[in-house]
């Protein structure tokens, strides 16, 4: 039988453990286990065979790690061939069992962790998997399986690989800890949401756990997804008996427990480490005669990170709009000069100020979308955890941010026009996501709400036809500006009823513009945004720092029954700011209010103190006063007391933090960046991952009025020098941590000389010495921060 | 025990304050505002404790020491090993929120990125001496002696042994332990060691003797 045709009713039996197999016939700690398929194939073809014996269905190849990671690419592709032999012959040679038997090629994990965490880029993990699977392929595998994936986003870039190299079913699973976590974070429904928009066969778990904790873990794969569920443990925790390593359950407790696993939805069942044919037979005997239960379909729209997901329905939605340039005139200059510290640093506040998902738009002319969009897709990831909005109207730059991303994303958006259906709702079906649609089409934007409600419906139809279902669409019937048309937004409010009642669908508005031409917009949007919730608004992309807003939003759940004893309501007015409050006594909680001024604020490090007292000066004060008078006396103070060992490092960050607010204040009133001339240009070199020293200096230099350009950690010669000599840098600034890095830092060196002959260097970093910088050329060695300072000064000075 | 793993949950680890002050550069009596930051970076992710480790028979060489079928490189290791019938070779890792937060704070307060910095890396030391204290008390009992831990860049042990190290543990799939290009570890809060077992003459504590570094600050007395 087809393996699809059976995975819709049947219980399917997959194999037990590989390795401890492997290891019983003599392999050793550190040997490569897919070398036997070629050293010892009799030995591997005996595993799969006593498998397939015991009643096994699928038997997984002996391919976990066959990438050209670790192997030459040929020898990768000679190991498959002969390990997918091997599953071959076992089959034709085995007696008993089961009629329906499958060879499923196995991919593992690549053993080297992803950007922005560790360093093997995106596509290149994408291109590693996919030469396994091309090789796979022409050997005639019956399915792939991607198993003990600990990472979201490696287990995306292996499905991605398969599903564009072959077409044969793809089940995944992924390893959970006891907390029901992935090593990276996401939980069940997390990696539901992703697999299932992917369209993953099957989904579950395997390895880690011990058959009862993972039997724990069944019913939340049950409640969320409607795909086949696989459970495949190990035979409980490793342990060692006499010097040889046994686990805690034996084959007839594992079958009981694979039983109830059964029972509660498990649709593929095996075992992973410490399991032996031994464990196959009795679960087979066991579950004999339970019929299988077939995965209800859910009808949920859920979006996710790669950390978690959320569940767009049982109330609103609050998506923070402040990443996209239109009228933010900071932001455009962030982006222009791809001062990523601005964006996530946005990114951040607003997580903190509710938002629930964030869009994400860079569209501006000159920029390159595709680059720029999936660079803050991939660092806004970094350092934030919500789900994310892809907001752009160009399909390539959709696509690259669409691939790039760890979860399953919200997209802005589609629309009526067939061109646009035609680009985006492949996008959907092949990388997951919930998309917005919005109701205009060739004719523009209809004037009534049943003419937008016509596009919805139009939008439902053809979406089907790519596959995508309802659950997976949210509608915009687009809120207009009412100071031009005074009934726009009463039709948008009919038209978000239109669509929830008529069409059981969910509706998003960007509330916002309903306000453009107005005076105190937040006032009157936040009015509307009420009246949308009340109509059944699902989702608001909103700013969500605006009181006004989200005293709507906290006010309408606790009318609506949906915010039990009003308890969210009181912590947010126990949290809201206080507005009647004079701005003098407005400190941060734990802020002690300082009688010596914005210098004092600096020393103390009391961050949100100093940037309120240089708002105070800068009203009496110049801006190049408030700087040399104020900020960098405190912070040559704190820096000679760092020196002299009267404060510690920790302090010196506080300061900088505190004096790095009050510059933001100063920096509004000052001329634009380049105007000042004094650009550095830092980097940690390639091959090291360490950036907190960099940080450091970057964060000092910045106090000091300079304008840095930070290119990262681990960046190679060629970005740097290239940089350099572009942007005609008088200095950059080097860092290392390791001496296995301080050869790259000597490369670098080199280019920068070939390239940039003109800019100084300093060198700093903890394996660094005077000696070390001297060797490899550098011009000036930094110890610590403050030297760093110093080295600027005197560049400058010449 | 020749393979053994272990998870350990968050609170059954105490991450002494003491330490994370030490790592981040102040003295045990920095007053309050750095006691604050560290305790606030202690609470500030969420560890994720485990380990994996492989016993074995040691042969030492001239230039190496073998324990089991890995070669551990280096006349250090060979010396520290003298005299051990067996040793521990393991890989301990507080898991990946660290490494996150640190990345998020160094967006919002380089203060907190440094203090989280610290906290991992006292953290990730906890880990290994509740582990270490476990297997003398454990082998005690039979008359072995646990020798300090040493890893992969101490002495004359080169860095790039982390890999067949951890290829020898299977850390990768046991832990989560990867190695980027350059040798470096994620999560970066990881340790990887080898300490000796053996009978008399392995009882001594070696804090840090026999390491030729004069000046370092994190010398154990």
């Amino acid at each position: 039988m087809d393996f699809r045709q059976k995975l819709k009713t049947d219980l399917i039996y997959w194999d037990g453990a590989t390795g401890t197999m492997l290891q019983k016939m003599g392999l050793l700690p550190g040997e490569l286990p897919e070398t036997w398929n070629v050293k010892h194939p009799d030995r591997v073809t005996q595993i799969h065979r006593e498998y397939f014996e015991a009643g096994s269905h699928i038997v997984c190849t002996n391919t976990f790690g066959a990438s050209s990671l670790k192997y030459e690419a040929r020898e990768a592709e000679k190991l498959i061939a002969a390990g997918i032999d091997c599953a071959k012959r076992a089959r034709d040679q085995a007696v008993g069992g089961q009629s329906d038997r499958y060879i499923s090629f196995d991919i593992g994990p690549l053993g080297k962790m992803l950007q922005p965490m560790g360093d093997l880029p995106f596509e290149r993990a994408v291109e590693l998997f996919a030469g396994m699977v091309k090789a796979a392929e022409k050997c005639g595998a019956d399915l792939i399986d991607i198993e003990t994936m600990n990472d979201s986003l490696e287990t995306k870039a292996a499905l991605i690989a398969a599903k564009e190299f072959s077409a044969l079913p793809v089940i995944v699973s992924n390893v959970y800890d006891d907390a029901a976590r992935l090593m990276t974070g996401a939980d069940p429904e997390t990696m539901t949401a992703i697999l299932e928009g992917m369209g993953a066969d099957a989904i579950g778990m395997n390895c880690s756990l011990g058959p009862r904790q993972m039997l724990e873990i069944v019913p939340r794969f049950v409640k969320c997804s409607s795909t086949p569920l696989i459970f495949k443990p190990n035979a409980g925790m490793p342990r060692s008996v006499n010097g040889r390593t046994v686990f805690d359950v034996d084959a007839d407790g594992f079958a009981e427990i694979a039983a109830r696993a059964v029972e509660a939805g498990v649709r593929i069942v095996g075992g992973c480490c410490g399991t032996t044919p031994e464990f196959i037979r009795k679960i087979v005997e066991r579950t004999r005669g339970i019929t299988p239960v077939c995965a209800e379909p859910k009808n949920l729209t859920v979006v996710s990170s790669g950390v978690r997901s959320l569940s767009i329905g049982s109330r609103p939605v609050l998506i923070g709009e402040r990443l996209n340039p239109t009228g933010k005139k900071k932001l455009k200059e962030a982006l222009r000069a791809g001062d990523m510290q601005f964006i996530l640093s946005e990114a951040i506040s607003q997580q903190e100020q509710g938002a629930e998902v964030l869009d994400v738009n860079v569209g501006l002319p000159e920029l390159c979308e595709r680059e720029v969009l999936t660079k803050c897709v991939t660092e806004i990831q970094a350092v934030c955890d919500l789900p994310l909005q892809i907001d752009t109207s160009d399909p390539e730059a959709m696509e690259a941010a669409l691939r790039a991303y760890n979860g399953k994303a919200m997209i802005n958006s589609v629309n009526g026009k067939s061109e646009s259906m035609q680009a985006v709702f492949p996008l959907v079906k092949k990388y997951g996501g919930v998309v917005v649609c919005l109701t205009l089409d060739e004719n523009g934007i209809p004037e009534t709400a049943e003419g937008r409600f016509a596009i919805a419906e139009k939008i439902v139809k053809t979406a089907e036809t790519y596959g995508i279902g309802l659950k997976e669409l949210i509608f915009d019937p687009l809120a207009l500006t009412v100071s031009t048309d005074p009934s726009a937004a009463k039709t948008t409010l009919d038209a978000i009823e239109l669509i929830k009642t008529r069409l059981g669908g969910k509706c998003i508005l960007g509330v916002s513009n309903v306000s453009f031409g107005l005076p105190r917009r937040d006032i009157i949007t936040s009015a509307f945004f009420l009246m949308a919730m009340q109509r059944g608004l699902d989702a608001a992309i909103m700013n969500p720092a605006s009181t006004e807003m989200q005293k709507a939003y906290h006010s309408c759940l606790a009318l609506t029954e949906r915010d039990a004893g009003c308890a969210d309501y009181i912590d947010f007015i126990g949290n809201m700011p206080q507005e009647s409050v004079p701005a003098a006594e407005k400190t941060a909680a734990g802020e002690k209010p300082q009688q010596d001024g914005l210098k004092g604020a600096i020393i103390r490090g009391l961050v949100q103190e100093a940037a309120r007292l240089a708002e105070t000066e800068l009203t009496e004060k110049e801006p190049l006063e408030v700087i040399n008078e104020l900020i960098v006396p405190a912070l040559d103070q704190v820096g000679r007391g760092f020196e002299e060992k009267k404060v510690f490092l920790p302090q010196l960050l506080m300061s900088a933090d505190a004096a790095g607010a009050a510059f933001e204040k100063v920096k509004e009133h000052l001329p634009k960046k380049d105007e000042t001339g004094r650009e550095i240009l830092l980097a940690t070199v390639k091959g090291d991952i360490h950036d907190i020293g960099k940080n450091i200096v970057r964060a000092l230099l910045e106090n000091y009025g300079y304008s840095v350009i930070d290119l990262g950690r681990d960046v190679t010669p060629e970005v740097i020098a290239c940089t350099a000599a572009e942007k005609n840098i008088k200095l950059v600034g080097l860092s290392a941590l390791m001496t296995t890095t301080v050869p790259a830092m000597a490369d670098t060196i080199k280019l920068l000389r070939e390239k940039a002959p003109n800019c100084a260097i300093m060198a700093g970093g903890a394996v660094l010495t005077q000696e070390y910088a001297d060797m490899i050329g550098a011009d000036f060695y930094g110890k610590t921060a403050m030297d760093a300072v110093r080295c600027a000064g005197e560049v400058f000075a010449q | 025990m020749n393979f053994k793993l272990y998870n350990f949950t968050p609170d059954s680890i105490e991450v002494p304050l003491s330490q994370v002050l030490r790592y981040m550069g102040c003295p045990a009596d920095a007053g309050e505002e750095m006691t604050s930051l560290a305790l606030r970076a202690i609470g500030g992710f969420k560890p994720d404790y485990k380990a994996c480790c492989r016993m074995a028979e040691v042969v030492t060489t001239d230039d190496g020491a073998f324990i089991g079928t890995l070669f551990a490189p280096g006349r250090d290791i060979a010396k520290n090993l003298e005299n051990c019938q067996r040793a521990v070779v393991f890989a301990a890792t507080v898991g990946l929120d660290c490494d996150r937060q640190k990345t998020r704070a160094a967006v919002t307060s380089q203060a907190m990125a440094l203090a989280l910095d610290a906290a991992g890396s006292a953290a990730a030391e906890a880990l290994c001496d509740r582990l270490c204290q476990d297997w003398k008390n454990e082998f005690k009992k039979i008359g072995l002696f646990l020798r300090p831990r040493f890893s992969p860049g101490y002495g004359d042990m080169p860095l790039d042994f982390q890999k067949p190290l951890l290829e020898y543990l299977d850390a990768g799939r046991c832990i989560g332990v990867t190695l980027t290009n350059g040798m470096l570890m994620t999560p970066t809060k990881t340790v990887t060691a080898i300490a000796g077992l053996g009978g008399a003459g392995c009882e001594r504590d070696g804090e840090c003797r026999g390491c030729g570094k004069a000046d370092c600050i994190f010398k154990l007395t």
